[in-house]
């Protein structure tokens, strides 16, 4: 049976093979209009419904391909696009601190139109490095004409005094330094105490008398005792007063408006 | 054994694949030829007769749709099915080696075939392009068939091992 059948399919295969042969000796004699040409055209037109299943198939394959050559191109993009985005960040923050530092300087420049003492301008560059003391360095020196004890200000206020002085740059210990004093002045009651900081850098007026009329919201300024600080420089405002009962001393707190630990520019009063 | 039309439907289903799939995945000269694997993967595993007569169904197929020689490539899948089937014998030890082989050899040897009939009927097809199109095709169908064989033989020896205990 086994050998029947597999004659049987050889046959068929010889025959077939044959066909093939016949088919492409006529479909290469015959014009168009011949007779394997019309087979091919009818076979091919039932093979093109079988097969528009798998053009869908298709159309989706090429769909996916698009979508991931666009992806990678988006993704190029984007990346592009950050790097861009990056480097915009990036003069945007530096116009953000060019803008800032421009409304500081006219602040100050307002200030020193209305101030009547000669100034000068300074940029401050640096911290002291010693935790344990409040310090700035600004960028003028002895040869500016700077000189040690002179008063530095900020629109807000006093800051504090010069306390070394090189060729091209300065210290300045800030009214905060715990090694600071400086005589200061109650405008109101025209009493003269020394403005001391504590530990925690609160400034503090000491010495004012025990009758003293002192006031919250009075204004504190230099009293001109020191020779190169010029008097009537505002520190700040009296906060609160405190007497221990049977002391002689009144002291009281004072607030300045000066953020001592976001100076940028100062003024250094020369006279 | 399957009816003979299940084995027509597996064919049809790999000619619409390579009609519709296969162009995305070529390159030239590198072309990749589904229905001429799977007639050796036929000769070769199942029956060398049965993949003749494949061979030649295929080929009508084929170039009915590709609106090439009608008959043509049925003549030459047709004897590619069939002996495919001589070397079956070399299945018995290594399958993926020897298929892959096949694979190889018939490739070239098709296209080649096909290709110097064209140029024998005095088609203009130069002999560099017969070349160039014979080993791309048979290095390309090379190594799908090697990739589908170590599946395909790797269950198949699963299977024959199974059966064996």
């Amino acid at each position: 049976m086994r050998k029947l059948r597999r004659g049987f399919n050889l046959t068929v295969f010889i025959v077939l093979l044959s066909l093939a042969f016949l088919g492409f000796t006529f479909f290469y004699r015959e014009g168009i209009s011949g007779f394997t040409h019309q087979i091919q055209t009818s076979i091919s037109a039932v093979l093109f419904y079988v097969l528009t299943p798998f053009s869908w198939f298709r159309e989706g394959f090429v769909v996916a391909k698009d979508e991931l050559v666009s992806y990678k191109t988006l993704k190029a993009r984007n990346e592009q696009l950050e790097k861009e985005n990056k480097i915009l960040k990036e003069k945007n923050a530096r116009l953000l601190e060019l803008e800032k530092e421009n409304q500081r300087l006219r602040l100050l420049l307002d200030f020193k139109e209305k101030f009547s003492y000669r100034t000068m301008a300074a940029r401050v560059v640096g911290y002291s490095p010693r935790q344990d003391e409040a310090m700035i360095i600004i960028d003028r020196g002895s040869v500016d004409g700077i000189k040690k004890g002179l008063a530095v200000l900020s629109p807000e206020g006093l800051v504090g005094k010069i306390e070394k002085v090189h060729s091209f740059y300065s210290l300045v210990r800030l009214l905060i330094d715990r090694d600071s004093g400086l005589s200061v002045r109650i405008v109101s009651t025209r009493e003269v105490g020394i403005l001391i900081p504590d530990e925690k850098g609160n400034l503090w007026v000491r010495f004012l008398p025990s009758h003293s009329r002192v006031k919250p919201g009075d204004d504190v300024v230099t009293s001109g005792f020191s020779r190169l600080i010029p008097k009537g420089l505002f520190v700040g405002k009296v906060g609160e007063a405190y007497q221990k009962s049977g002391s002689i001393e009144k002291k009281v707190l004072v607030y300045s408006n000066v953020d001592f630990y976001r100076l940028e520019e100062v003024l250094v009063v020369l006279d | 054994m399957k009816p003979f039309w299940k084995r027509l439907i597996t064919l049809l289903f790999v000619i619409c694949l390579q009609i519709c799939l296969v162009p995305y995945l070529s390159r030239p000269p590198f072309f990749i030829d589904l229905v001429l694997i799977y007639l050796f993967y036929f000769g070769f595993y199942v029956d060398q007769i049965e993949a003749g007569i494949l061979g030649v169904i295929g080929g009508f197929l084929r170039d009915a749709f590709a609106h090439s020689y009608f008959g043509l490539s049925a003549l030459v899948y047709g004897l590619a099915g069939f002996l495919a089937g001589f070397f079956r014998r070399l299945l018995v030890h290594y399958p993926v080696v020897a298929f892959s082989y096949t694979v190889w050899s018939g490739t070239f040897s098709v296209y080649f075939f096909y290709y110097f009939l064209l140029y024998l009927f005095g088609f203009r097809v130069g002999l560099s392009h017969i070349f160039a199109v014979s080993l791309g095709t048979a290095f390309a169908n090379f190594l799908i068939a090697a990739l589908v064989s170590m599946v395909v033989f790797s269950r198949l020896s699963e299977a024959f091992s199974k059966r064996a205990l």
